[in-house]
């Protein structure tokens, strides 16, 4: 069962226009996102990958409806976006959730973090007296106990703050969690902590899941499919093990070339470049 | 790791960072022992709240208030720094030592130029014209790998890229030809593929004969291009030795368990291997090893007393009461 497809999307952010000028001549700028077909298959985890400005972020917000989409289409269980009603998106803004890269500038510094679920809780339409249990039961789920709930957000390390980003993702009792670089703010050590989580839970509650990461290695363990996204294009789509064992593009080998391998990594005296050549790095 | 007879560039010997309260001092940092040689890249491995970045910081006489140097001496280049006066401190930073941050946006004034940047380094610890610090500024860019580096002078920090920018830190860094470059998670912030071309960068800075300490959470990445690996945790080093030693041969279960979560292309399991708990806090009062609450191997001795450094061969030693026999099993 497909939950998402996405037709020709583009996204264009308008830059250095007028007002009057866009509206005459419609959008043009930079093309973050530039005409990706891809579509999310119910119960998976799909992974995103590419470097900062490959437009992964951005269709990521275009997924969960975060921003309009300026060309193209995406239906949501076969329902255009842009075609739902008030009620469907308030629907669809329960079902669809986000995690975000950076905890500590998702969460309400000034709220502890039992009353940022609570929030939640009531807004996924869970009735008042079930409230506090299910706050116990949501914060237990992702690995934290009850006692967390009387916390900041200041007073967790950034580990289990990002499990409070993904209990409160789980509040609204979501069908798809969109994941922006859940992990990339986090030590190598707790990285395996947050995504193994993810998929427990991926598992336990029949989620879909798109996971968007700028590491192969991570998206290489966990996600049934791959997304390969390069200057705003799709330049790769399928099956991880495919992708990773026989990558056609060029990025996707760059990719795979970048990550750290140890000492099989070490290079002989000989190969070092001086500058360590490239403009772009 | 050619262990030469050249005196080395930075020794760490026996230093505990900490606060005083109250007339009692509290180490945060202690026992911390390291050399760096001439030309010789060493890898600080750890995670937050490790001490890596401490000891980075008191190098340089950094440390935050209250924090301060409480025992152990630091000697940089044939001089002992530990206690020096912040003024003397001047003629240290910048000259003899190089820094490079994790957060290169942060580290730059997004009012100056790249070029303001520079310059002013340079004129700040040397007599030179403007035109001759002009010139200098140029060379060091493309020195770092940046291509047009005239006009990359006149470019504000947000004009720039993250490993653009990276490069212009370490190329401020590098302007007065320091003995010793710090690098303090470089590359943390910035994308896989940027992060492979800085560590060309970095083996190409001590292709020049510049030594550099390089802190890092991921051993993988140091184990590419440093000579010697040390391996800190709960502000203790775990285990210290040259890079095939820790690669290959690795006694700590800290060291062990760092490289085990590691996530990899070659393997296809779905789980990921993880270290269980959190990193410890800064002021826990330990008797035993801190890692210890976390350890597979942990034994009623590993919470009981610290473990002293068990010498496994000239450049390998650590600090464990059960480690992982030698020589490890390839996993």
């Amino acid at each position: 069962m497909t939950i998402f497809e996405a037709e020709n999307v583009s996204k264009v952010f308008p830059v250095g226009q007028s007002m009057l000028r866009r509206l005459w001549s419609g959008p043009r700028g930079a093309k973050a996102v530039d005409s990706v077909t891809l579509d999310v298959r119910e119960g998976e985890i799909l992974g995103i990958i590419g470097e900062s400005g490959s437009g992964k972020t951005t269709f990521g917000f275009l997924l969960a409806n975060l921003m309009p989409i300026t060309d193209g289409l995406i239906r949501y269980r076969a329902r255009p976006l842009t075609e739902m009603t008030r009620t469907e998106r308030a629907q669809f803004r329960r079902k669809v959730q986000m995690v975000f890269q950076d905890s500590s500038s998702a969460l309400n510094p000034r709220r502890p973090v039992g009353k940022i679920l609570r929030d939640s809780l009531r807004l996924g339409g869970t009735p008042a007296r079930e409230r506090d249990a299910a706050v116990a039961k949501l914060l237990t789920n992702v690995g934290l106990s009850p006692e967390h709930g009387r916390r900041y957000p200041h007073e967790l390390s950034g580990g289990q703050r990002q499990r409070v980003g993904i209990a409160r993702a789980l509040a609204m009792k979501p069908e798809v969690i969109v994941a922006d670089e859940p992990v990339s703010a986090l030590d190598v050590s707790l990285q395996g902590q947050i995504i193994n989580l993810l998929m427990r839970l991926q598992a336990e509650l029949d989620l879909t899941i798109v996971l968007i990461s700028h590491d192969i290695a991570v998206v290489r363990h966990v996600c049934h499919r791959v997304a390969v996204m390069y200057g705003g294009r799709l330049v790769e789509f399928g099956e991880t093990s495919q992708v990773v064992e026989q990558p056609r593009h060029d990025y996707t080998k760059r990719l795979i070339a970048a990550v750290p391998r140890g000492l099989a990594g070490r290079k002989q005296a000989g190969e070092v470049s001086l500058a360590g050549a490239g403009d772009s790095g | 790791m050619p262990m030469s007879a050249q005196p080395p560039i930075l020794s760490i010997e026996n230093l505990a960072i900490g606060l005083t309260s109250g007339g009692v001092p509290t180490p945060i940092v202690s026992g911390a022992d390291m050399t760096i040689g001439a030309g010789e890249a060493v890898g600080v491995v750890g995670e937050s709240g490790s001490g890596k970045s401490l000891t980075a910081l008191a190098i340089g006489g950094m440390l935050p208030a209250p924090l301060s140097v409480l025992s152990g001496r630091i000697v940089l280049d044939g001089t002992e720094i530990t206690r020096l006066p912040e003024a003397a401190f001047h003629r240290v930073r910048g000259v003899k030592v190089g820094y490079v941050f994790q957060d290169p946006l942060n580290a730059l004034n997004p009012t100056r130029t790249t070029g303001k940047h520079l310059i002013d380094v340079l004129r700040r610890h040397n007599h030179m014209s403007a035109s001759e610090a002009y010139d200098k500024a140029v060379a060091a860019l493309s020195s770092v790998g940046i291509t047009q580096p005239d006009d990359r002078m006149r470019a504000y920090p947000h004009q720039l890229s993250g490993g653009m920018r990276q490069r212009v830190l370490i190329a401020m860094a590098l302007v007065c030809n320091p003995r010793l470059l710090i690098a303090d998670e470089p590359t943390t912030a910035l994308d896989v593929t940027v992060q492979a071309r800085i560590v060309d960068l970095f083996r190409g800075i001590r292709a020049r004969g510049i030594s550099i300490m390089f802190i890092s959470h991921n051993l993988d990445l140091v184990l590419e291009f440093c000579d010697a690996v040390v391996v800190m945790y709960g502000g203790r080093i775990m285990e210290k030795g040259s890079a095939v030693e820790i690669g290959a041969t690795p006694r700590h279960p800290y060291t062990r368990a760092l490289m085990d979560c590691i996530p990899r292309l070659a393997s296809r399991s779905r789980q990921l291997r993880v270290i269980p708990g959190q990193p410890p806090t800064v002021l826990g009062k330990l008797a035993g090893c801190p890692f210890a609450e976390r350890c597979e191997r942990a034994l009623d001795v590993c919470r009981q007393r610290q473990p002293d450094m068990t010498v496994e061969s000239p450049t390998h030693a650590f600090a464990c009461w059960n480690p992982a026999p030698s020589p490890a099993v390839p996993s």
